[in-house]
């Protein structure tokens, strides 16, 4: 059934490489730089990676071979003047697409070729003789030594030319059993389009979009597995017993539900006095900060989590919590995604750079996630939160291999481990050693590390710009996909009141001030002088 | 009975509002509440006209009248201006050559923003 | 220059907020915490001080508000000039009618009614006047823009292409003619560029642009004086109704009480509903929140959201956040009217986004039932009201994957 939708998509998924239309007219291809000059500012900054290419251009790259940047188009005209030369540039703009297109080299060589079979009852591909680079970031190994591709990961490769698609000939033949001699009389060649065929979902059409996005630009991708409480995968929050847990995150939030209930209790008591015009008769204020530290009881802010403890105790109580408020929202995160890299370890990978969920705007199913939804999909993220490396800048930057854990073992233990086989004994020393080194950092978080270099406004500044966790929306619209950074703010924890300074104190007293003017507008006429 | 003073009373005032923006802030000149009137969802419509300094676009040959209807920033959220009631508007309180109304709308905050509306197929202007 | 404008800025502006504390003569001792002499020390200087002059916090006389507009679409206005000052001068409330923000209408028309200025000479500095000038600069590029253009079709239309068929490869004329074209593309380009980079420079040296326009003006200043030759006070300041709630209920300046603002700017407020009045308090309470910490909140009207967050005040810095109040009531979000969709969202980030500022989503939540807070809101008991809405925030940024890689 739902195979019908999915053709009907292909088209839009196929072009959706370049998404954005080409309907400006092309100008010449002279690469002047000027071009900014009439083009509004407002979008450049953004832009950049969605430039349109100059398919002029392209075609001397391909005959080169080179790797080089593609020059930027020049300016847009306005509207069809009626002129030969504008249709005569336009048609050379039209032709040398078609012809950087036309002309392009495709196919593989046989002595490289490598062979991917797609089996349907697994929905995964097995590849017959794997080698190439993509081995080091892509697929997994079973037991049994054979090298499987999820599906996305098979259809993108398959779609770069990477690997060579194929199905089994007959249903009833089993991939299992005629694995140890595969010969190509029981191999079906597969085209993209029978591959794009295999999709189960729209859902499944949308994560492929954004994956296949992410990875031509370098980036290093793998789904979020649903079992979080999987003990072999990495996470920043190692799991602990069920009743350190249950007394240390209920106890927690026991307490906090119950100081919160006495201070908004005093707090009322405090802002029926406050907002009484006629206690200014018997309370005065002799300075301004008083009057904003009233003002700001009034209306209470959720605290976000800022330190990797109070991230770890979330964490741990939305595991806790997790079967019993099964939101009904589908969205959840869907990727990790890590920076382009050469050394990641597929079996170990570190914590991801980014976690991305997916969302078709046009699902009549999905909505934009709510406040709930984003507390939610907040409370369940595992990466390397950017924002705590940002405030221990000074101190050096966290190490998240020693606060990432793998079945409660730090990475960085496993990773010297891996390095020094043959040195058994030292083994369990070094982990003690890290734990002890951890705790203590762990101790020391909470207090800002206050660095010297920054001033303290401007770092105030940024936490406000940053926000804290957050994850990355990829919004799917027809092909088209918009990605959204989205963090948590925490502004009530923030005061930004202008204090005078000494200097601006002075000039308050009344019988001063005129003086005082006098001699500031003397010292500012030297200073022209 | 009293609704309807409230109403009327209401209305006058952002079209006061209008005219002392135009008048004493954008420099128009002879800028007048226009007599013909029009009634839409229990609301009688006018429009302020006057002269501006200088042409409003650059696709105009000279400088000329230009007409305004006053609209409330609740009321355009509500969408209370439709395309019907735009081309009542064209209709029964422009001259027939008119291309083009101006929407003045009032906010609360002590702003007034204009927005040109043409009537029918226009082609945008060069940035 | 600017350091001059800051350091009068700083004497001008000195009080972020209406509510002045009272001015000790002489600076309070040193309070040492571990020393109980400093403590009965201090406290005697204190009551010396603070309480011996009958001064309190409160203004002599409160300001006056004028509603226009009915209960549906309320203007509140302040009148008199001085009070427009004092509002503008205490935390940048209101704006004026008649400027761009700050209420200037009057000391721009005085000077130029005496003659001390035109408008097109008159003090680069204003903000109107530089909305003018940059008004005038593009205008001008853009025509000598238009004109540029009018040449280069000339050339166009002058080239005679070698045959009819465009398929054809063409002779020596039209590589010719496309390379006289691009010779004069380029040409104009470093006109235009040219262009930019002198009226830049005039910026810089402030030499004043002619405006045509305003000379040719045919304004009619008689019309702006009374019997006596002297300028009427045309402008008023106008406070949104938050603002005004703020100045009434949070510091009490204004002349006029919460329970009677509300009566005039609510519709309908005599038989309350709740749905009459909870667009306003979530609105209210994401307003006082961020004024209580400390930031000058103005309307977002501009740039398509609510607030604008400044800090200190316009004249000191850019406002880098916009404020957008998310209705967090589930009553309303869950129903598909009020829940916004994605183009929505886009379309409001794209355009902050284009100012370079930050985009914050303010969601705000009911604590407690409805009946509960129409039962304190019927007895005026606004502070129960407001603190029973919590705010939670969130920051919404376009991410542009090619910029995130390294």
């Amino acid at each position: 059934m739902s195979k019908l939708t999915d053709q009907k998509d292909l088209s839009s998924l196929s072009s959706n490489h370049k998404s954005k239309k080409k309907n400006g007219l092309m100008r010449n291809d002279d690469n002047d730089s000027g071009d900014d000059l009439v083009k509004g500012t407002l979008d450049i900054e953004y832009e950049e990676d969605e430039l349109e290419k100059d398919w002029s251009e392209v075609i001397k790259l391909n005959k080169k071979n080179l790797q080089m940047i593609i020059p930027k188009r020049g300016e847009k005209d306005y509207e069809p003047d009626g002129t030969d030369i504008q249709e005569l540039l336009l048609y050379k703009a039209r032709k040398a697409m078609f012809d950087a297109l036309s002309n392009s080299v495709r196919g593989t060589t046989v002595k490289h070729q490598v062979k991917a079979v797609y089996d349907f009852d697994k929905h995964k591909a097995l590849v017959l003789n794997p080698k190439g680079a993509f081995l080091q970031t892509m697929g997994h190994i079973t037991n049994n030594g054979e090298f499987w591709l999820d599906f996305m990961e098979f259809l993108y490769l398959a779609e770069r030319g990477t690997i060579t698609p194929y199905c089994l000939k007959s249903n009833s033949m089993n991939l299992n059993q005629l694995l140890p001699s595969i010969d190509d009389h029981n191999l079906l060649p597969l085209s993209i389009e029978d591959i794009y065929a295999f999709f189960k979902t729209q859902r499944e059409i949308d994560e492929f979009s954004v994956y296949s996005h992410l990875k031509r630009l370098g980036f290093i991708i793998t789904k979020v597995e649903d079992d979080d409480n999987d003990n072999n995968k990495i996470t920043f929050s190692p799991k602990v017993g069920p009743f350190k847990s249950i007394c240390g995150y209920q106890l927690h939030s026991l307490f906090k539900q119950i100081t919160s209930l006495f201070v908004s209790h005093k707090n009322n008591l405090f802002n029926g006095l406050f907002y009484n015009p006629s206690h200014y008769k018997y309370i005065k204020y002799t300075s301004t900060p008083q009057i904003y530290n009233n003002l700001k009881l009034l209306i209470p802010h959720v605290e976000v989590p800022k330190t990797l403890l109070e991230l770890q105790h979330r964490k741990q109580s939305y595991l806790l919590n997790k079967n019993k408020n099964h939101s009904n929202n589908p969205l959840k995160l869907t990727f990790n995604v890590w920076k382009p890299q050469t050394n990641y370890k597929k079996k170990i990978p570190e914590l991801p750079d980014y976690q991305i969920v997916v969302y078709n705007k046009n699902d009549n199913k999905q909505h934009f996630p709510t406040n709930d939804d984003l507390k939610n999909i907040f409370d369940s993220l595992n990466y390397k939160f950017e924002f705590l490396d940002k405030s221990k800048k000074n101190a050096g930057t966290i190490n998240w291999d020693d606060h990432s854990y793998i079945n409660g073992i730090p990475r960085s233990a496993i990773l010297s481990k891996n390095q020094k086989k043959k040195i058994t004994n030292s083994q369990s020393e070094t982990i003690n050693n890290i734990k002890e080194e951890k705790r203590k950092t762990l101790r020391k978080q909470p207090s800002s590390s206050v660095s010297s270099s920054t001033p303290a406004h401007i770092k105030q500044i940024k936490r406000l710009k940053n926000g804290y966790r957050s994850f990355i929306l990829a919004v799917m619209d027809n092909g088209i996909i918009s990605f959204i950074k989205i963090s948590e703010a925490d502004f009530g924890s923030e005061d930004v009141w202008y204090v005078p300074t000494v200097q601006a104190k002075k000039i308050k007293k009344p019988q001063y001030q005129y003086k005082k003017r006098n001699i500031m507008k003397q010292s500012n006429t030297d200073q022209k002088v | 009975m009293e609704i309807h003073s409230s109403d009327s009373n209401d209305r006058s005032v952002i079209e006061t509002l209008v005219k002392e923006n135009l008048s004493y802030f954008q420099y128009w000149t002879d800028v007048q509440l226009e007599d013909k009137a029009l009634s839409w969802r229990g609301t009688d419509l006018r429009l302020v006209s006057g002269i501006p300094p200088n042409k409003l676009s650059n696709d105009d040959s000279e400088i000329q009248r230009e007409y305004i209807l006053p609209v409330n920033m609740t009321q355009h959220k509500e969408e209370f201006i439709t395309l019907e009631c735009l081309d009542l508007v064209f209709e029964k309180l422009c001259n027939k050559d008119t291309r083009r109304i101006i929407l003045g709308i009032v906010n609360s905050d002590g702003t007034i923003v204009f927005y040109s509306i043409y009537n029918g197929i226009h082609k945008p202007k060069k940035n | 220059m600017a350091k001059h404008n800051s350091r009068l800025n700083n004497v001008r502006y000195k009080y972020p907020l209406p509510i002045h504390p009272v001015e000790t003569t002489l600076p309070l001792p040193e309070l040492l915490p571990h020393n109980p002499f400093s403590w009965i020390y201090w406290f005697y200087k204190y009551y010396r001080l603070v309480y011996s002059n009958n001064e309190d916090n409160l203004l002599e006389t409160k300001i006056t508000i004028d509603v226009i507009g009915g209960d549906s679409f309320p203007h509140i206005m302040v009148r008199d000039k001085n009070d427009m000052l004092y509002l503008w001068e205490n935390g940048f409330f209101g704006t004026g009618t008649l400027s761009r923000s700050e209420p200037t209408w009057y000391t721009r028309m005085n000077q130029i009614v005496n003659g001390d200025i035109t408008l097109n000479t008159g003090d680069i500095n204003e903000l109107e006047q530089i909305t003018r000038r940059r008004r005038l600069e593009r205008l001008e590029f853009k025509k000598l823009r238009e004109k540029l253009q009018m040449e280069l079709l000339e050339l166009k239309k002058q080239s005679a292409l070698s045959g009819s068929d465009i398929d054809s490869n063409g002779g020596l004329d039209e590589t010719e003619s496309l390379k006289r074209i691009n010779d004069l593309l380029l040409k104009q380009r470093e006109q235009l560029r040219d262009f930019k980079a002198l009226q830049e420079s005039y910026n810089k040296q402030n030499i004043g642009i002619h405006d045509n326009v305003m000379d040719n003006l045919k304004f009619d200043y008689e019309s702006l004086l009374d019997e006596n030759g002297d300028l009427l006070s045309l402008e008023s300041l106008e406070l949104m109704p938050v603002e005004a709630t703020f100045l009434s209920f949070a510091l009490p300046v204004l002349n006029i009480t919460p329970r009677e603002l509300f009566r005039k700017i609510l519709p309908n407020n005599d038989n309350s509903s709740y749905d009459t009045v909870h667009s306003f308090i979530i609105h209210y309470v994401a307003y006082h929140f961020y004024r209580s910490h400390g930031w000058c909140v103005r309307s977002g009207i501009k740039f398509g959201c609510d607030y604008l967050l400044y800090k200190r005040g316009p004249p000191f810095h850019h406002a880098e956040f916009c404020i957008n109040v998310m209705d967090n009531d589930p009553l309303y979000y869950r129903s598909n009217k009020n829940m916004h969709d994605y183009t929505w969202y886009s379309r409001i980030s794209r355009v902050i986004g284009g100012a370079k500022k930050t985009l914050i989503l303010s969601y705000v939540t009911r604590q407690t039932t409805k009946k509960q807070i129409m039962e304190w809101w019927i007895k005026g008991q606004y502070h129960k009201v407001f603190n029973s809405y919590e705010i939670s925030e969130i920051i919404y940024k376009r991410w542009v994957p090619g910029r995130n890689r390294d």
